[in-house]
Formats: structure tokens, C-alpha cells, sequence
């Protein structure tokens, strides 16, 4: 393969390209389908090419092919470069790349139980068992409906570029994503869907013990469907919960940070950013608001060491004690805004031209404990967990819509909420945090973004956050 | 493996695959192999940001022994390579379980040949998609904008099915996409195209669409979150009814993914006004295609007629286990819409507004996430123009909100439809959607509180 991409970086160079890049990306995925107790089906797929991005004449082309010969492999970076240099009239401004050291290096995860060290036979008894206890779990509804499934994938790619880079990696990851519906005949019903991912092996199955906690969270789940009450209006302290609050830095801090929604690039698609080029340093919330995006974590489902473009990954403080601090930048953008990319370029798969991505972003944790939180609450919520979310395309107005969430009285926890709805402004919600407790969670999602879509593996995260004087709203059920 | 859009090897492949997973000893056996070509420009700051070329070989195959059922899919080097991976499969297969879902592909021995050269609008704009880049641009920065964004995308393609029951067929597709949002100001507006024909005259008028609502909306001004009348445009009622019509799907019920899942055929599930349709043999339509996964030929089929949910939509297992007719909808999973419609009504915009007493036009939205599946609790976020309508028409532009309701109450509000319809396909909007301006009544807003 070396030779292969080597050559796409000699024609390429020859055909009058001032870049070239090489990425030969191969996607291995297994999968397992369960609705109840049955097996729907399994299957596997394998996508494997290389990927090209030229630059020419200031005009940025990419090609895809999965014909790995020389012929169509000559052909698809001739392609890439005689379709961007078409083009380049009408940049106004030409694309230029801010300099980087080239890298070589070469780095995998090795899976603690490897893929291939479980059967089948074995992963289809093991949801037979959560579904049993999930059942089980169930003592005053029904369970309308479940479905889980079980993906593993390896994911290997080598990048070349005419600027000397060559980096390779194998990360194996884990995900489990699933649903289920409970139902009272008094109260109607309740859903939940589940995601947990991680990189490495099936080792991850045990530490996510997902036959006890699924089916625990299902039986708080019940309680909130049959005891749940409207949340209480005016002014209240919340607490909102880890999965929430990773969500909220995911959405509300991660997605306007891109150098590149900032500069218009993402306009027609997924917006723009409330953030402008301009505002490194302008206050968005109180001291407890430091967001980082962390690529390095071990096991992390965001996880890499070195980015698409082959920058050396390092966490980067978004938000830093309240302050807008730093953005996620792609060699583009760190051309434009005269400043070092910091690694976060990211390509789905050899179909893919890398884009600016978020990796694993959290919310940094405190000291508390969780008790410490709820003990001056005199009147309040705590919202565990979300179904419904948005935000706008600006990054600014976003509304979560509670699952799991608890009316809390005087420091204790006393009743369930049905729906309450966090509806509230960036500025708002990172303004409002009084405390953070040191109880750091991640959760794990598949972002979306760019053209043709790309759907990349991230973390999200954070402690137990504190918001004072909020106003809920209640979902329309 | 072919470089070439090459008919004859396209469907031997197909054949091949069939064969040779037959021999290692599966009992069912699909195959599908797609070749594309396609090229994509993206527009930002008004210039492109990237072209994209793409030229891509997928095999796809359905494989069943003993009952247990798998897929597979490959885009992959060499067609040895995915042969490999098929006959050692064979193994795994063994250690799964049988398929409450599992049924022998069915008995029909389609054998279509439709190759058409794709239309020569669509040829042209994959040899040089510098031109119509270019006359987009023009177009859109005659008018006094800020800046424009968007993307157009061209494909041409094959496809071949064969299957152990002895379907053998090949079609070739050529389509296009475009949409383009334009700023003004505080103002923005998105419009989109889509089909088989690549009209200068479509782009010119999507384009056109975009710049008008990015003007007229230039200035803006905030309104209370409230029970509205609402007049959804193309745009939305595409990315609401991508959902809807993908609920139709009996698999999606079964996994309590769908509004529909308490229903039967038969039942009113929205208002009289609306007709739902899926219509793959529409000659316009972006995924215009005459068979599906299993061989069956698809059909033009109303999930919703005057109101009343006619069908779900159905492969081979889904409907063995309703006990009905497939509806030529496979998926060999997943049962799915391949392009949906909505039938128009008699009114103008004009006349649709005119109809509103207090109410907003909503010109886009995004971001569509959903509470319950099963009742429709959703929220989606309005972007683009929004204009506020009193008595009857537009008084001013104003700035953003939230939908917030439940789908099956948005169905039964339906009162009015345009009569002009529009094909709709976008980021947001992956199923092609033809549609028209849709009013609704009593639809719930809501906005950030803090």
C-alpha cells in the first residue's frame, strides 16, 4: 500500500498539484441486530479505498476510489486536479495550508479481548440476559418494545502527504446502541434509547455491565412515567446531569469552536457559529466553564494521536475559566486565523475529505461530591437524562427535554418530573453554573457534519453541573 | 474489477456473487452491485470550499442459511476479497440464531433491463460542474447578498440485483441535487432542487427563492413563543415527512420507532386534506427506480389517502409477518420509502397565507429530534426567514423559534395545501420529497426561556 499512495503523491506532484494526501482508509465493521429476545440478523461490512486531496492553483479538490490499481488510482488524482484547477477562477480567496512539521509515526489500541475471542452465539446470550432483567426490572408497566445493536469495527489508515508525512494507525472500537418502551395503561408511555462506545475491545462489555444498568435505569424510568409531575414554575435551582451536561458542551461549546462553521464553511449545512473570528477572550459564562476537547484519552470513542492531515492531537481548552479560549482548527484554518493547527481534522472514511471534528469534549470537573450539590437546593430539579434535543444553527438557543429527572426539595432528592424542558441560551446556561460536582462521566455519540454527511465516533462528558435560577418549561405530552 | 460504467460486468458480478455464495451452501441469496460516479461542489463565502469526485464500486448481499439471515456489504479492492469474506462467513452465520423475520425471498423472476443514457444535463454537469458552479454564483450575486453557501451534486450510476430465485436486473440512474442558502443582513433564506433533468431554469428559480427570502428578511424582529397557524414551506414539510414516511415502515413499528405503531390500516391518522404517497416510477423523481432489494417491482403506493393510513410499507418479511402483500419496498432489513409526495391542493401561496389570521410562514427549520417516538413528541428549530402573518398576510420577518408538538397532531391540523410542488432534497431532507406550501393549524411554538 505504501508504494500505491506513494505514487498517487508522484503524479500528483507531477500534475502540477501544490499538495498532495494520501489516506488509504479500510472500515471493518461486525454487527448484531435483537428486537426482544430474537435475533433479527447479523452482518459485516468492510469499506476500504484511498482517499485524495489536492491542492491546485489555490482551488481544493478531493477523489475517491475503491479500484486500488495504478491505472484508476492515477486517474483519481489527475481527476481531483484538473476538476479543483476548473474551479479555481472562481475562489476569491484561494485555500492555502498553514505549515506543519511532518510526522512519522505508527500507533494502534490493542483490544484486551479481541473481536474475534467472543462468539456470536455468546453476545446474543448475553442481551437474552439483559432483556431478562430488563423484564424483570419491570414490576408496574409493560415492555412494549426492544431492540439492541451490537457493532464492532476496526478501523486502520495510512496517510501520506508530498510534505513528507506518513502515519499510521489501527483502533478497534466498540458500540452499543439500543431502545426500549414501557407502557402504563393510565400514563402511556416512555421511551429510552441507550448509546455506550469506546475504543478497544470487548473488554468494554464488562466495564459497561450493561445487563444491571439498563435495567435499572428502566425501573427509575417506570417511577417517572407513573409518578412523574409537571416541574415547578418561576425561578429553580437545576441540577443537570452528566449525560446532559456532555451533550450541552458537545453542542453548545464543541460545534461553534470549529475554525471552520466560524469561517462559513459549514453555512448551507449544519450553520454557522455564534462565535466570531474575533472573540478569543470574550467572557461566555462563570469560572466553572472550562471545556476541553481531548483526542489523547485512552479508550475514549473520540480517540486519536495524530489527525487526517497529520497534526499531532493534544487537548484543547474551548472554553477556559469562562473565557472563549481556543478554537478547533484544520490547517486551513490555522493558515487564516495565523495560527498552528491543532490537530482536530478528521475524515469518516476513504469517501471522506477530512473536516474539523470534535473528539472527546467535556466539561472539566470540580471537587464536590453529588450530596454537596443538592444540599442548599431549596427548590429544584435534577434532569439525569434527555431524549429530545436541538440547537440552532448559530449555536445559541438549545432545548433538552428531560427523561430520568427528579423534583429535589430542600438538599433531597423527593419525586419525579415528567418532561421538564431545559430551553435555554449559550450565554444563559454557561452564565448560570454555580457549581460543578467531581463526579466525570462520558457518553458516547456518532456527530454529524460536512458534505456528504460524515458521521465520526466522539465522547461527550462532564461532572454534575449546578444552574441557579432557571426556568423550565414542560414538553407537550 | 471495472473502471468503466460497464453494463454486462455490472450484473455478471451480481450473478457471480449469487453463484458462488449458492455453492459454499446458503440457502437465500441477493446480491447488489452499484457503481457510481459522482462529483459534488461545495459553496461557501461565495466561492466553492472543495470538489469532490467519487468513484466507488459497493456490493451488497443478503445471505440466509438455516433461517438465520445476514448482510453484507463490501466496497472493497477486489471482488475476490468480498468473495472471501461471503464464503468464510459461512461459519458465522452457523453460530447466529434463526430470524423471527427470516422468509424465503420471494418467487418473482423480475428480470428488467433499463439502461438509459442519463439525461445529457446530468452528463454534462459530471464532465464540467465548473459551469453550472459558475452560473450559480452568477445568478445569486446579481442581487445585492451578503454571501451565499450551498452545494450541487452530480451522479451517474449503475445497478444490478440478481437473486437465487432467479431475478436478474440492471438499471442506470443519473441525478442531481442542489441547494443554496443566501445571507442578508440579519436575513437568510435556503431553497433546494432536485431530479433526473439538471434545468438551468430549476437552479436559476432555487437560487431566486433563497435570495427573496434572504431580503425580505433582512430585518428582523422577535415574537412570543405561542400557539401559531403555520405555513409550512417545502423544506420543512420535507424534513418532517422524511420522518413520517420512514415510520411507515412495518419495521420501524415493530421496533417502536413510529407513530404509527398503534395503528392498523385503515385508521385516520391525519386530516382529510392529506395524501401521502410513496412514488418510485415518477419519471422526475430523484431515486426514480423500478425494483427493490428483493426483485419486486415497486409500485406507486399511498401510505396515507384523504386522511386514512392505506399501508405500511413493506419487504418480503415484514409483510409475512403482517400477513399482507410486499409493497415493493425492501431493504432486505428495513423496509423504506424510496420518494415520497404529497398531493397538492388548489391554493396559491398567496391564497395559503390569506387563509391565516395570526400565523408565521416557516421557510426552513433543522435539527428534528423527537422525545417519543411512538406519540411524536418532537421539537425542530425554525432557521432561514420566518415571517409573522396577520389577517391574512405577511406583516414583517421575524426571528427564530421552535416547533414544538406532537407529528400526529400536525397530520390532523392540516387544512390547506398549494397547488405548486416542489421536489425537495437536502442535507436535511435525504428522501426525496415532493411537495407543496402545507397550512397548519394550532401548531405549538416555544423558544429559549433564559
Amino acid at each position: 500500500m505504501e508504494e500505491l499512495l506513494k505514487y498517487v503523491i508522484d503524479v500528483g506532484l507531477s500534475e502540477g498539484a501544490e499538495y498532495v494526501e494520501a489516506r488509504y482508509h479500510k472500515l471493518t465493521e461486525s454487527y448484531v441486530t435483537m428486537r426482544f429476545d430474537k435475533v433479527i440478523s447479523i452482518g459485516k461490512s468492510i469499506s476500504e479505498g484511498v482517499g485524495i486531496r489536492v491542492l491546485a492553483d489555490g482551488s481544493l479538490g478531493f477523489a475517491s476510489t475503491n479500484i486500488l490499481t495504478k491505472d484508476v488510482l492515477k486517474e483519481t488524482v489527475r481527476k481531483a486536479i484538473v476538476k479543483a484547477k476548473a474551479l479555481a477562477k472562481q475562489y476569491r480567496e484561494p485555500i492555502e495550508f498553514a505549515d506543519i512539521k511532518a510526522e512519522e509515526a505508527k500507533y494502534d489500541v490493542k483490544p484486551k479481548i479481541a473481536f474475534e475471542n467472543i462468539s456470536v452465539e455468546e453476545k446474543i446470550k448475553l442481551y437474552k440476559q439483559l432483556l431478562s432483567n430488563l423484564r424483570s426490572s419491570l414490576q408496574k408497566t409493560k415492555l412494549q418494545t426492544f431492540f439492541i445493536e451490537h457493532i464492532e469495527s476496526t478501523e486502520e489508515k495510512y496517510l501520506v502527504t508530498s510534505e513528507g508525512v506518513r502515519i499510521r494507525s489501527v483502533i478497534p472500537r466498540v458500540m452499543v446502541y439500543g431502545g426500549y418502551t414501557i407502557h402504563s395503561p393510565e400514563k402511556g408511555t416512555m421511551q429510552r434509547t441507550f448509546e455506550k462506545g469506546g475504543s478497544g475491545g470487548l473488554e468494554l462489555l464488562e466495564k459497561w455491565d450493561l445487563i444491571r444498568n439498563i435495567p435499572e435505569e428502566a425501573k427509575r424510568l417506570e417511577e417517572v412515567l407513573l409518578k412523574g409531575i409537571s416541574p415547578p414554575k418561576g425561578k429553580v435551582d437545576v441540577i443537570v446531569g452528566s449525560e446532559v451536561v456532555g451533550l450541552i458542551v458537545h453542542e453548545s461549546c464543541g460545534h461553534p469552536s470549529e475554525a471552520d462553521r466560524i469561517l462559513g464553511r459549514e453555512a448551507a449545512q449544519a450553520g454557522e457559529s455564534f462565535i466570531k473570528k474575533n472573540m478569543i477572550g470574550k467572557r461566555i459564562g462563570t469560572e466553572k466553564a472550562t471545556v476541553i476537547d481531548d483526542p489523547t484519552i485512552p479508550g475514549s470513542y473520540g480517540y486519536y494521536l495524530y489527525d487526517d492531515e497529520g497534526v499531532k492531537a493534544r487537548p484543547k481548552y474551548l472554553y477556559k475559566d469562562g473565557v472563549i479560549n481556543e478554537f478547533l482548527h484544520n490547517r486551513w484554518t490555522a493558515k487564516v486565523f495565523g495560527v498552528k493547527s491543532n490537530g482536530s481534522a478528521r475524515a469518516t472514511d476513504y469517501t471522506s475529505e477530512p473536516i474539523i471534528r470534535m473528539s472527546n469534549t467535556y466539561l472539566k470537573p470540580g471537587e464536590l461530591s453529588f450530596e454537596e450539590l443538592l444540599e442548599d437546593v431549596k427548590l429544584g430539579v435534577y434532569i439525569k437524562s434527555y431524549m429530545e434535543w436541538n440547537i440552532d444553527d448559530l449555536r445559541w438557543s438549545q432545548r433538552y427535554v428531560g427523561l430520568e429527572a427528579y423534583l429535589i426539595d430542600h438538599g433531597e432528592i423527593r419525586g419525579y418530573v415528567r418532561y421538564p424542558v431545559l430551553e435555554i441560551t449559550t450565554e444563559s446556561f454557561y452564565s448560570s453554573i454555580e457549581a460543578v460536582d467531581r463526579n466525570l462521566e462520558f457518553h458516547a455519540g456518532t456527530c454529524g457534519k460536512g458534505e456528504p454527511a460524515q458521521g465520526v465516533p466522539v465522547w461527550f462528558g462532564g461532572p454534575n453541573v449546578k444552574l441557579k435560577n432557571i426556568v423550565l418549561g414542560v414538553a407537550p405530552y | 474489477m471495472m473502471n468503466k460504467l460497464d453494463e454486462g460486468k455490472v450484473l455478471d458480478l451480481a450473478k457471480k456473487v449469487v453463484s458462488e455464495s449458492l455453492k459454499q451452501g446458503y440457502d437465500d441469496v441477493a446480491a447488489i452491485i452499484n457503481y457510481r460516479n459522482e462529483v459534488m461542489v461545495k459553496f461557501a463565502n461565495s466561492q466553492p470550499s472543495i470538489m469532490q469526485n467519487w468513484n466507488i464500486i459497493g456490493i451488497s448481499v443478503y445471505l440466509a442459511k438455516d433461517k438465520r439471515v445476514a448482510t453484507l456489504d463490501f466496497e472493497v479492492s477486489n471482488e475476490e476479497e468480498a468473495l472471501r469474506y461471503i464464503r468464510n462467513y459461512i461459519s458465522e452465520i452457523s453460530l447466529s440464531e434463526p430470524s423471527e423475520y427470516y422468509t424465503p425471498l420471494p418467487q418473482v423472476e423480475t428480470k428488467i433491463k433499463r439502461i438509459e443514457e442519463a439525461h445529457e444535463s446530468i452528463v454534462k454537469a459530471l464532465e464540467n460542474p465548473e459551469e453550472i458552479s459558475e452560473e450559480i454564483l452568477n445568478t445569486a450575486l446579481t442581487y445585492d447578498i451578503d454571501k451565499l453557501a450551498g452545494m450541487f451534486n452530480v451522479t451517474v450510476g449503475l445497478e444490478a440485483l440478481s437473486t437465487s430465485t432467479g431475478v436478474e436486473t440492471l438499471e442506470s440512474y443519473g441525478n442531481y441535487e442542489f441547494y443554496v442558502r443566501v445571507f442578508k443582513d440579519e436575513g437568510s433564506g435556503q431553497w433546494a432542487s432536485a431530479g433526473r433533468i439538471l434545468r438551468r431554469e430549476s437552479i436559476v428559480e432555487a437560487t431566486k427563492i433563497a435570495v427573496g427570502y434572504a431580503l425580505n428578511s433582512k430585518r428582523r424582529e422577535s415574537i412570543a413563543a405561542d400557539v401559531y397557524d403555520i405555513v409550512l414551506s417545502p423544506m420543512v414539510v420535507a424534513n418532517l415527512f422524511n420522518i413520517v414516511g420512514s415510520m411507515a415502515s412495518a419495521f420501524r413499528v415493530d421496533l417502536g420507532l413510529s407513530i404509527f405503531a398503534n395503528n392498523k390500516v385503515g385508521d385516520r391518522v391525519a386530516s382529510e386534506k392529506l395524501t401521502l404517497i410513496d412514488d418510485p416510477r415518477n419519471p422526475e423523481s430523484y431515486s426514480m427506480t423500478f425494483v427493490d432489494a428483493e426483485g419486486i417491482p415497486t409500485r406507486r403506493n399511498s401510505i396515507i389517502e384523504n386522511g386514512v393510513l392505506k399501508t405500511f410499507l413493506h419487504n418480503s418479511k415484514t409483510a409475512r409477518r403482517h400477513g399482507v402483500e410486499s409493497t415493493g419496498n425492501a431493504g432486505w432489513i428495513n423496509p423504506h420509502p424510496w420518494s415520497l409526495e404529497v398531493a397538492p391542493g388548489n391554493l396559491s401561496l398567496d391564497e395559503l397565507i390569506a387563509e391565516v389570521k395570526r400565523g408565521i410562514l416557516v421557510t426552513n427549520n433543522w435539527y428534528t429530534r423527537l422525545q417519543n417516538y411512538v406519540e411524536g413528541m418532537f421539537s425542530t428549530v425554525t432557521r432561514d426567514a420566518l415571517f409573522l402573518i396577520e389577517n391574512g398576510k405577511i406583516v414583517k420577518a421575524v426571528t427564530k423559534l421552535r416547533i414544538a408538538d406532537k407529528l400526529p397532531r400536525i397530520l390532523r391540523n392540516i387544512e390547506y395545501l398549494g397547488k405548486r410542488r416542489y421536489q425537495i432534497k437536502w442535507w436535511e431532507a435525504e428522501i426525496p420529497t415532493i411537495t407543496p406550501y402545507i397550512l397548519v393549524r394550532n401548531v405549538h411554538t416555544s423558544k429559549h426561556l433564559l
